[in-house]
């Protein structure tokens, strides 16, 4: 025998699943285009029958299930890529923000569209080959000086311009180094609350959903590990440091240290061991020093290099035209590219400059202009690691910046196409479908209009049997 | 694949802004009729378009310089050219007045008129090219000749019979190969010496008779015989002047020489110029035609990009049911 009112309590269940189902599912609707959302589904399980709460064994084998159980409410992740997703995220933030850095380098260096020092170098020489068949004319004189002057001025002109974009890197690297120490106070503060949540035993389904946010945003800026806990919370680790630690209640805020130019970022006293994101990405660009770098500096070209570069070649150059000069008459002062000047000599008699050593005449023999102009033609020792013309290495120095950039901006690329392959992996898992959204709205609805028919069935045949049983004959 | 709306969103996004981008970059290289805007868009091209446009800037140097030594052997030509006639004329009315009537009248007239090539000579001698004065030898600045108190001519300050003079050198560099040494030593054949010694010009020192070798000083010694009416040793004087007078036409004759060499390497530079150019379109230049094309390619995909969208981003299943 059944008990009468068993078929209302199947279809209740019924009922409630159903509307929990649409629930859920207006949720996942309303949230599809909410970052960091990822979809939700409904866990429902049959309830068995179970003989031991019953004192007698059933007398026949009918007896059906009791209906349904709403077990949990799931959210759907993959945490396999959601780290893949990190990896790929902070390469990528590298390299875009390298990338950038870079461009606003070449955009000093390149004149493919413009004058720089390549150009004014040019410009001088060609006022030395003037001068030299005009040898002792003040006029051309005076045009190589202010040719030489423009030089320079490219040359104070570039490293004016390194600055600058060095400071506004050290600036956005704080801001950055900020938006870092949010993040990890963020995520100690839903460690806690999840913690909490779990503990009391409520959903934690949204707060998960923000705190993996914080995570994602986390490996723009650096490569993290996490490590999930027993009970809920995630440890933050980067490179062998904690910097979030549930299980101490700790952590950790990261400063900037700038060492004599030399960047790094240090958290709790050590120095962080930062492998990529656009931290690592600002680190290269500001403290690599190409091949100036001694053993264990950073040896990527980044901006200390070219401004390394440019020192080298104004104190090689200004050396170069003082001993073509003469001894005691130099034409240039200073030994860096912020620094070098015409000397102040030069500046008073533009006729200062020597045109000839081979003779006493003072107008017409130019071999000394002439010497100046073969200097100029050959191969110099301008840095520890460069011989050749001043010409070339403007041009190397093009190169460098040239290449750099190019293969930046190509793995740039690549690494993009790789996070957004991720992320489109990662989407079709947790992301929702409006198709199948309207499919389970419809699937609800059905089975709530079902169960309610079910009711009405049985609430028909209650009547039949109260009110209408045993009247024959009444 | 499981596909969801926000991913056809974001990608349909992603495929319109790069399709943009593409047209934008195309738009940029059309208008600029360049193949490359920047060095890292093409560094080997753009590093080797660096390298044209060095030889380019040398190519208008070594002619600037071309044309600064022909100007300069222009001028000489026409002076010399002068100096020339002036030595043949001299010849002949020296000639004239040994050979011809004995009349002291006719001797003056000839002794006058040497006087006066004399004059024309030295004013020949001085001559400017724009601000330099061309027989100056390695010293333009200022007049190299000049008569002292006593009537001596001197070359940039040194009596030209008892002075000592070197070979004097302005070399312009014309692009084939300059060699200086330290010392300031210019190789020969490594520049373009374009300095005329005044002194080689008109002779220096005495013969072994005592007859000078300066033709300035030649009709000047000449005239003072016929003034004098002595023609003694007037033979020995004749002679020498005709032997100047060959010297001159030598001197003339050897400038098509250097004029020749100036053609020669003005036309080798014009033909190096034109590759260099030409080769310089081909690195920076871009193909309009081509990158039209591409450009139209480029549109038509942008704009079936966006009509997709309509269609694409739209419907669902919730747009089929009631």
């Amino acid at each position: 025998m059944r008990a009468t009112f068993s078929g209302f309590e199947i279809a209740k269940t019924g009922i409630q699943s159903a509307e929990t189902g649409l629930d859920v599912t207006g949720q996942n609707i309303a949230k599809m285009n909410t970052e960091g959302y990822s979809r939700q589904t409904v866990e429902q399980s049959s309830v068995y029958f179970e003989s031991s709460s019953y004192k007698y064994a059933p007398v026949n084998n009918t007896v059906v299930g009791q209906g349904v159980s709403l077990d949990k409410i799931n959210q759907i992740r993959d945490q396999f890529l959601d780290s893949r997703f990190r990896t790929a995220n902070s390469q990528a933030s590298e390299l875009k923000k390298l990338h950038s850095i870079l461009s606003g380098i070449e955009n000093i260096i390149d004149e493919t569209l413009t004058d720089g020092l390549g150009s004014t170098l040019e410009e001088f020489y060609k006022s030395l080959q003037t001068l030299a068949s005009n040898a002792g004319d003040i006029e051309y004189s005076g045009l190589t000086r202010s040719s030489a002057k423009k030089m320079i001025e490219s040359l104070n002109y570039y490293i004016e311009q390194l600055n600058t974009v060095k400071e506004q890197e050290e600036y956005d690297l704080s801001v950055t180094v900020d938006d870092v120490n949010t993040l990890l106070k963020n995520i100690d503060k839903m460690n806690r609350a999840i913690q909490v949540e779990t503990l009391n035993g409520n959903p934690t389904n949204e707060l998960l959903d923000t705190r993996n946010l914080y995570f994602d945003k986390l490996s723009e800026n650096l490569e993290i590990t996490t490590i999930s806990n027993a009970d809920g919370t995630v440890s933050v680790m980067v490179g062998g440091e904690y910097l979030v630690d549930p299980q101490n209640s700790t952590y950790e805020t990261v400063s900037l240290q700038n060492t004599a130019g030399y960047m790094t970022i240090n958290a709790g006293g050590t120095e962080l061991s930062i492998t990529s994101g656009t931290l690592k990405g600002y680190l290269d660009a500001l403290n690599g020093k190409g091949a100036y770098a001694t053993a264990g500096e950073n040896n990527f070209n980044g901006i200390q290099y070219y401004k390394s570069m440019l020192d080298d070649f104004a104190a090689s150059f200004a050396d170069t035209m003082n001993d073509l000069n003469g001894a005691g008459k130099p034409l240039f002062e200073g030994n860096t590219a912020e620094s070098i000047a015409i000397s102040p000599e030069w500046l008073e008699d533009a006729n200062f400059i020597t045109c000839t050593i081979l003779t006493t005449a003072e107008d017409g023999a130019c071999d000394n202009i002439l010497r100046m102009i073969n200097t100029l033609d050959s191969d110099i020792s301008i840095t520890p690691y460069f011989n050749g013309t001043f010409d070339e290495f403007v041009k190397s120095m093009m190169s460098d910046i040239a290449i750099d950039t190019k293969y930046v901006s190509d793995v740039k690329y690549t690494a993009a196409k790789v996070l957004s392959s991720i992320d489109n992996q990662r989407e079709s898992i947790k992301g929702v479908s409006l198709n199948e959204e309207t499919v389970n709205l419809l699937k609800y609805q059905k089975a709530f209009e079902a169960s309610s028919r079910v009711i009405t069935a049985l609430d028909e045949m209650l009547d039949t049997i109260i009110n209408k049983m045993g009247t024959v004959g009444r | 694949m499981r596909m969801t709306n926000r991913m056809m969103s974001n990608s349909y996004l992603k495929n319109l802004n790069n399709s943009l981008e593409k047209m934008n970059e195309t738009n940029y290289l059309i208008t600029a009729e360049r193949s490359y805007m920047k060095l890292s868009d093409d560094p080997a091209t753009a590093l080797k378009a660096m390298k044209v446009r060095k030889s380019l800037s040398r190519i208008e140097i070594y002619e600037n310089n071309l044309s600064d030594a022909q100007g300069i052997i222009d001028q000489y030509e026409s002076t010399i050219s002068s100096i020339n006639s002036i030595s043949k004329e001299a010849l002949a009315q020296v000639l004239q007045g040994i050979t011809g009537t004995s009349d002291i009248n006719v001797k003056k007239t000839v002794a006058k008129t040497l006087r006066g090539f004399q004059e024309t000579i030295l004013a020949a001698a001085n001559t400017k090219y724009g601000d330099d004065y061309i027989f100056g030898g390695d010293q333009v600045g200022k007049a190299p000749f000049s008569l002292d108190g006593s009537g001596n001519l001197l070359y940039n300050g040194q009596n030209v019979e008892t002075g000592t003079f070197h070979d004097e050198f302005r070399y312009i560099d014309v692009g084939i190969g300059l060699d200086v040494d330290a010392s300031g030593n210019v190789a020969p054949k490594s520049a373009f010496n374009v300095s005329t010694s005044g002194a080689v010009l008109l002779g220096t020192g005495v013969d072994g008779n005592g007859i000078t070798n300066n033709l300035h000083n030649l009709l000047g010694d000449i005239a003072e015989k016929f003034e004098n009416d002595d023609l003694s040793d007037i033979q020995l004087y004749s002679d020498k002047l005709n032997e100047k007078a060959s010297d001159i036409r030598i001197q003339y004759v050897s400038i098509g020489a250097k004029s020749d060499y100036i053609s020669f390497f003005s036309e080798r530079l014009y033909s190096e110029k034109t590759n260099a150019a030409k080769r310089q379109s081909e690195l920076e230049g871009i193909n309009l035609e081509e990158a039209i094309i591409i450009f139209s390619e480029q549109e038509l995909a942008y704009n079936a990009c966006l009509q997709m969208g309509s269609k694409l981003l739209q419907p669902s299943l919730m747009d089929y049911l009631r």
